[in-house]
């Protein structure tokens, strides 16, 4: 079945199986390699990414499900057409956040969507939101990250 | 494969087709662009296995070590930038596959485990960077037709002795490759190391939080099939034969394929292949079926009635021998001699590694010979492996590997290696993906094995310990089966189990093995995973039989090794150690000693009711001389976050013969909400290098449960806690 998405601001069309998941038609057909395979059962978090906006875990979403709506991936989320790190990845990189690294595109797409609706997330509301794994226990730095990225987004605007 | 003999000649070519195939370079801004340049980079001047320096001066660096997470990404190339004195910033970073001139010279051997990266690399690498800028300078001197001795070297630059005249690597690199190999170099005096012990950020942490860091599953080749497996369910149960009728006739299958004991299917895409696997009928024969709790308790009755299966282990290493310890007579004299004697009974269950990126590899195979792309932590042990499995010749098997999306001992195994070569073999001249589902990896893993052990000890008049004798029970590492000896025990099982941290006279370790159909391995620390807990609850348990304060008492035993009480001093004074505490509130502590480390934590827990909570987590560490100081942290702090999974969560149960967990769902680990603060507290002891990897985690289980006991009174001897009636919020 042929089915049209718009991915990171561009219209793309793909030929497959409409219970196909988001997830495998980014990565396999797309080439969107920066969206992770952690479960398939939406208990992860690796599969973050935005659909209009909203964290959503591809992995558990048809692609027929998603329609007109816009896709937003890890590589959507850098900034110009250098590909600069968008604020919450500079501020990854400032907190050397990442182990194996495997989580981390997930793990920033969620905190992307939650700091849209909370821009200053207080310890609660991270622990209330973003519930991906990581298995390499970044845990402490991530915390840190996501306050920075709050405060240097909160300059920016 | 690369001749042995031509190593000047390897690490271009391998960079240049890393770079080209996988996108595998760290380092870099994203994009066509820079990727391009560093493959302009590769074509320069190769100095050896390890080095190769473009016209423009950029430095590419292999590292030979896998990278998971651990940083050696990182950390290997430093060590040869240090003595290279090449620019960092200049610096650009390809990971390895295979190849004879990354063996180790210490330990001969190829692979990342053990927490050996840098400890078993460090004096090669050196040399490696120390020897190309010994090429480097004297080309420079044949230039300026100068005595090598007059130049010096700075940051990609080599300096003439007037003080204004230089080159940079890159206008030389070209003649010194091509200058005879000098065969001994000074290395650098320590203290004048520029990059070692300083903190610079992780060159692949870029391209990991931009997403383009190229994992085993994000490899793209023209081509390309993807395959998804599903193994037999039941431990230790064959495959007879399977139907496949549906999944044959589903759109996108190429291929049905058996392998061993599991049936992949190849597609034109995962989802097509995992579709189709999932309505595969398998027909599996009958065996007795393994059942977690008669496992448990043959494993407590081989504790009490070891019978003939009792087989010692040595208790230490002195001038090239083992010294087994105590005789079972000296042990029993010494415990009936001491003023006070303990005895106690601990239990750990099976584990799962639980890697985030879920295990997969791809690989071609044509013309007799294989080609693999995967995230493994192996390597010199893959072409041998494969040659076994398949009969393609060790020499016709090309490795390549990509980042790992975690490791900790699981991507050690070749298993999954094995199945995508045969797999591919059904399709020679295509690559084909397998990817396993997060269900096939958590039910066929190689796992932590459950174990029990009972340790009983005899304290002298002053609260030495006069006599302790530790004996273990519980299916022996698979992994650790080519290297044992006749006669003596699994050190994967029995290791530290009478730990050589404190001084105890009359030491003896012993193992009873049993049977289970259960894979299993390597699991991050191995026997320090379980004998942590085991040997540092009893110390605790000692302290409390004296009413010693915990710490006090492992101060006391620690007087003579400085590393130790530093580490337990600092422990004291940064957690607050002693202070008031409100009711429900208790702190523990405990030291381990392996990897030539020391690690000291403290950990503060809240118990109300029957809610625990852990508040925080004090961690005081010497590994010696370090390389990345702040990954070192990174290290700890995961590896302390790896154990407190374990301590409170973990748990792989078997019913009616299947692996009862499938998911992150029923095989818990800690996230955010249940992530305590950890502050992790570095020594600068001076000592040499140490092991880092594995170092967090085993102090966690038995610190965890000191802090139960200090805030309730409740000895928890069996893990996971929340078996003990302990609720934890996830
Ligand atoms: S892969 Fe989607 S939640 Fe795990
Ligand atoms: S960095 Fe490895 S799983 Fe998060």
């Amino acid at each position: 079945m042929t089915i049209s998405l718009k991915v990171n601001g561009r219209e793309r069309t793909v030929d497959v199986a409409p219970d196909t998941p988001l997830l495998w038609v980014l990565r396999d057909r797309l080439k969107l390699k920066g969206t992770k395979f952690g479960c398939g059962v939406g208990v992860c978090g690796s599969c973050t990414v935005h659909v209009d906006g909203m964290a959503v875990r591809s992995c558990s979403v048809a692609v027929s499900d998603v329609g007109d709506m816009a896709v937003t991936t890890i590589e959507g989320l850098a900034e110009g057409p250098e590909g600069t790190p968008g604020a919450i990845q500079q501020a990854w990189i400032e907190e050397q956040v990442p182990q194996c690294g495997y989580c981390q595109p997930g793990m920033i797409m969620a905190v992307a969507a939650m700091l849209e609706t909370t821009p200053n997330p207080t310890d609660a509301d991270i622990d209330d939101q973003i519930t991906n794994v990581c298995r390499c226990g970044t845990y402490p730095r991530l915390r840190r990250a996501i306050h920075r990225a709050a405060k240097a987004k909160g300059a920016q605007a | 494969m690369t001749s042995p003999k031509s190593p000047d000649r390897l690490a271009g070519g391998l960079a240049r087709r890393e770079v080209l195939l996988g996108g595998l370079v760290l380092g870099l801004a994203t994009g066509a662009g820079a990727r391009a340049r560093v493959a302009k980079a590769g074509e320069g001047a190769t100095l050896n296995a390890f080095v190769s320096i473009a016209p423009g001066g950029e430095v590419v660096i292999v590292t030979p070590g896998a990278e998971m997470g651990q940083g050696v990404a990182n950390g290997m190339p430093k060590i040869v930038a240090e003595e290279l004195d090449a620019d960092w910033a200049n610096v650009k970073v390809t990971l390895s596959g295979y190849a004879p001139d990354y063996l180790s010279p210490v330990n001969k051997r190829q692979r990342s485990a053990n927490s050996d990266g840098i400890t078993s690399y460090y004096d090669a690498l050196r040399k490696v960077g120390a020897t190309a800028r010994a090429m480097l300078v004297a080309a420079a001197a044949q230039r300026w037709s100068i005595e090598p001795a007059k130049i010096t070297t700075r940051e990609g630059m080599l300096l003439h002795p007037d003080g204004r005249t230089m080159l940079r690597y890159g206008d030389v690199a070209a003649e010194a490759a091509a200058l005879p190999v000098p065969g001994t170099v000074a290395l650098k005096d320590p203290s004048a190391f520029r990059l070692i012990g300083k903190d610079f950020p992780r060159k692949d942490i870029a391209a990991k939080v931009m997403g383009s860091a190229g994992f085993g599953m994000d490899l793209d080749l023209p081509g390309l099939l993807y395959a998804a497996i599903v193994h037999v369910p039941v431990a230790g149960a064959r495959l007879l034969g399977f139907n496949a009728d549906a999944a044959t006739a589903m759109p996108g299958v190429h291929k049905v394929v058996q392998v061993d004991n599991a049936v992949g299917v190849i597609a034109d895409s995962y989802w097509q292949a995992q579709k189709a696997a999932d309505t595969i009928e398998l027909d599996v024969d009958t065996v007795p079926l393994m059942d977690g709790d008669r496992v448990r308790e043959t494993i407590l009755a081989a504790l009490d009635a070891p019978g003939e299966g009792l087989l010692p282990f040595p208790v230490g290493f002195t001038d090239g021998k083992f010294d087994m310890g105590a005789s079972s007579e000296e042990i029993e004299a010494g415990l009936a001699a001491s003023d006070a004697t303990f005895e106690a009974v601990y239990e750990v269950p099976y584990l799962a590694h639980a890697t985030m990126e879920p295990l997969c590899a791809t690989a071609k195979v044509e013309n007799g010979a294989c080609e693999i792309w995967a995230p493994t932590q192996a390597a010199d042990a893959i072409p041998p492996d494969i040659e076994q499995a398949t009969g393609i010749p060790a020499a016709s098997v090309k490795v390549n590997r990509t980042f790992l999306g975690g490791g900790f001992g699981r991507k050690n195994e070749r298993d999954f290696l094995v199945e995508s070569v045969k797999l591919a073999a059904a399709m020679p001249g295509r690559p084909v993906m397998m990817v396993w589902s997060r269900q096939e990896d958590t039910r066929h893993d190689y796992y932590r094995p459950a174990f029990a052990a009972r340790i009983r000890a005899g304290l002298a008049e002053d609260g030495a310990i006069a006599a302790m004798h530790g004996r273990i029970a519980g299916q022996p590492l698979m992994t650790t089966a080519p290297f044992r000896r006749p006669g003596i025990a699994d050190f994967g099982m029995v290791g530290e189990l009478v730990s050589s941290t404190y001084p105890i006279a009359l030491r003896k370790a012993e193992a009873v093995e049993i049977e289970a159909p259960l894979r299993t391995g390597y699991w991050r620390s191995v026997s320090a995973s379980q004998n942590g807990f085991f040997f540092e609850s009893a110390i605790d348990e000692l302290a409390a039989m004296q009413k010693r304060d915990p710490l006090e008492y492992r101060r006391a035993l620690s007087i003579a090794d400085p590393r130790s009480l530093a580490a337990l001093d600092l422990l004291a004074e940064k957690s607050g150690w002693g202070k008031e505490m409100k009711p429900g509130r208790g702190m523990g502590c405990a030291l381990t000693s392996g990897w030539n480390a020391r690690c000291a934590q403290a950990i503060e827990v809240e118990v109300t009711d029957t809610t625990l909570e852990v508040k925080r987590i004090v961690c005081t560490f010497d590994c010696g001389q370090m390389i990345d100081p702040d990954n070192v942290v990174a290290q700890i702090e995961g590896g302390i976050v790896f154990g407190l999974s374990a301590a409170l969560f973990g748990k792989i149960t078997v019913k009616e013969g299947v692996v009862e967990q499938s998911s992150f769902a029923d095989y818990p680990v800690v996230l955010l909400r249940s992530a305590p603060a950890i502050e992790v507290h570095l020594i600068e002891s001076g000592a040499p290098l140490g092991g880092v990897g594995e170092t967090g985690v085993p102090a966690v289980a038995p610190a965890l449960t000191g802090a139960i006991f200090a805030a309730t009174g409740k000895r928890v001897r069996k893990l996971p806690i929340v078996d003990a009636g302990f609720e934890v919020a996830l």
